[in-house]
């Protein structure tokens, strides 16, 4: 899957995490903080994760919520782990 | 389970909240602190035991933070609570555990199954059950030559369907809308057409067991929407439209069509007419039974959106009728696959160029 593909497909999982960041996710890029510029809370985190693990159809192993500062580190992580 | 701050026991489920995450650990003493991982803070970034069960001071693991403990709330809870030199024990056994995973093995699971014998993880259970409950809904739009491949068709019973149609042009439509459906069920759903239950009506309205969709084509395009809920899509091209209809065949279909309340707003704009038109088709589609009665379908239905989309040169206009219309996300497809477009409601129309979008 291309990296723009994977970064369409994030954002589409960021709106069905909060459809009022509709602004902040149209606005978002790689570099934007998960915490600060689009307001995740923990279970936004978690929310964040399943999503990824459903749509994407993997596992989040050996990675920690630390890991993930930026949308730019979750594309990293999915782009070495997906074929 | 109730969170409070206050003077911790030996024994205590604690955790304390880090930015966007909680860290959970056992309490043990202020000099030894169980979890599973290292606080999530970029300090322990590089840090070996940053992933595995292990001990730390008080301080390490509140890194600043305001540490709660767990008080059970009711007699269920209370009784499942272990007895604090058992959960201490559990939890100095597992010293040097790895297998963290952030959503089914993490710090929550481990704390807690040492103090109550329970892997469980509220905000696990939170978020799965939201995502299974989400609203979902999706527009995907697509040249009918483009989709119209008739060996795509699932089930049987629908291809065989298309292939009695004698108009070649309405068969290449009713092909492409239902390749385009199996393509949005795929992306959207994650499923494969033949692992759905589709039925059709005693009306000849298909649909399926485990999730709502509705179609329509027009202008040489085809539009599939699937949703969560129930979901009715209507699309016409405008030139097309306009072309083969005088002002006088609009007039005399709106005073058809509208109500008298309607009709009285109206204004005699064709192009409003139109909007009305494709937001009494998706009502009906959406909310409807047996035959269409435009009069009876409520353009106002608080739930239905209608739009305007440029795909290519050919404007489009749509309304889509849902409990989740207001969280559609729309698609365009071409030769490299579906493009999010961002229509303009009830708007000036917005010139979508899939080369763009796909940069």
């Amino acid at each position: 899957m291309k990296r723009t593909e994977i970064v369409e497909k994030l954002k589409d999982i960021l709106l069905a995490t909060d459809d009022r960041k509709r602004d902040a996710v149209a606005a978002c890029t790689e570099a934007s903080s998960l915490t600060y510029d689009l307001g995740f809370s923990s279970i936004g985190m978690l929310y964040m994760v399943i999503a990824i693990e459903e749509e994407f159809g993997i596992r989040f192993d050996g990675v920690g919520a630390a890991d993930f500062r930026t949308l730019g580190d979750v594309v990293d992580y999915l782009e070495a782990k997906l074929p | 389970m109730k969170w409070l701050p206050g003077r911790c026991r030996t024994g205590d489920l604690i955790r304390v909240h880090l930015g966007s995450v909680c860290h959970y650990g056992v309490f043990v003493s202020e000099d030894e602190v169980i979890a599973f991982g290292l606080p999530p803070v970029e300090q322990y970034r590089d840090d070996p035991r940053r992933l595995i069960v292990c001990s730390t001071d008080i301080d390490t693991f509140a890194c600043g933070s305001i540490v709660e403990i767990a008080h059970a709330e009711n007699r269920q809870e209370r009784r499942k609570r272990r007895p604090p030199k058992k959960a201490v024990a559990d939890a100095r056994a597992r010293l040097g555990e790895t297998g963290y995973n952030l959503l089914h093995n993490n710090c929550e699971h481990f704390a807690r199954e040492c103090v109550f014998g329970e892997h469980r993880c509220e905000l696990e259970e939170a978020a799965v059950r939201r995502w299974r409950e989400r609203p979902v809904c999706a527009v995907y739009l697509a040249a009918v030559d483009d989709m119209a491949k008739e060996d795509a068709v699932y089930p049987p019973e629908r291809a065989r369907e298309i292939r009695r149609c004698t108009d070649p042009g309405l068969r290449a439509a009713k092909t492409a809308d239902w390749a385009l459906l199996e393509l949005a069920v795929k992306q959207v759903f994650g499923r494969e057409p033949e692992s759905l239950t589709f039925r059709c009506s005693r009306h000849g309205k298909w649909s399926c067991e485990e999730l709502y969709f509705s179609l329509s084509h027009a202008g040489g395009y085809a539009a599939a929407a699937v949703s969560s809920a129930p979901v009715g899509v209507d699309m016409e091209g405008v030139e097309a439209f306009f072309a083969r209809r005088t002002e006088e065949e609009i007039r005399l279909m709106a005073k058809r069509a509208m109500t008298s309340a309607e009709h009285r707003r109206w204004g005699g704009d064709p192009a409003a007419f139109l909007t009305c038109w494709t937001r009494k088709e998706a009502v009906f589609k959406c909310r409807g039974r047996g035959a269409f009665r435009p009069a009876a379908a409520d353009a106002d239905d608080a739930g239905v959106r209608s739009c305007r989309v440029m795909a290519g040169d050919t404007e489009l206009a749509l309304a889509l009728c849902g409990r989740h219309s207001a969280q559609a996300r729309f698609y365009l497809m071409d030769g490299d696959g579906a493009h999010p477009v961002t229509p303009r409601f009830d708007d000036t129309p917005q010139t979508v160029d899939p080369d763009a979008a796909a940069e």
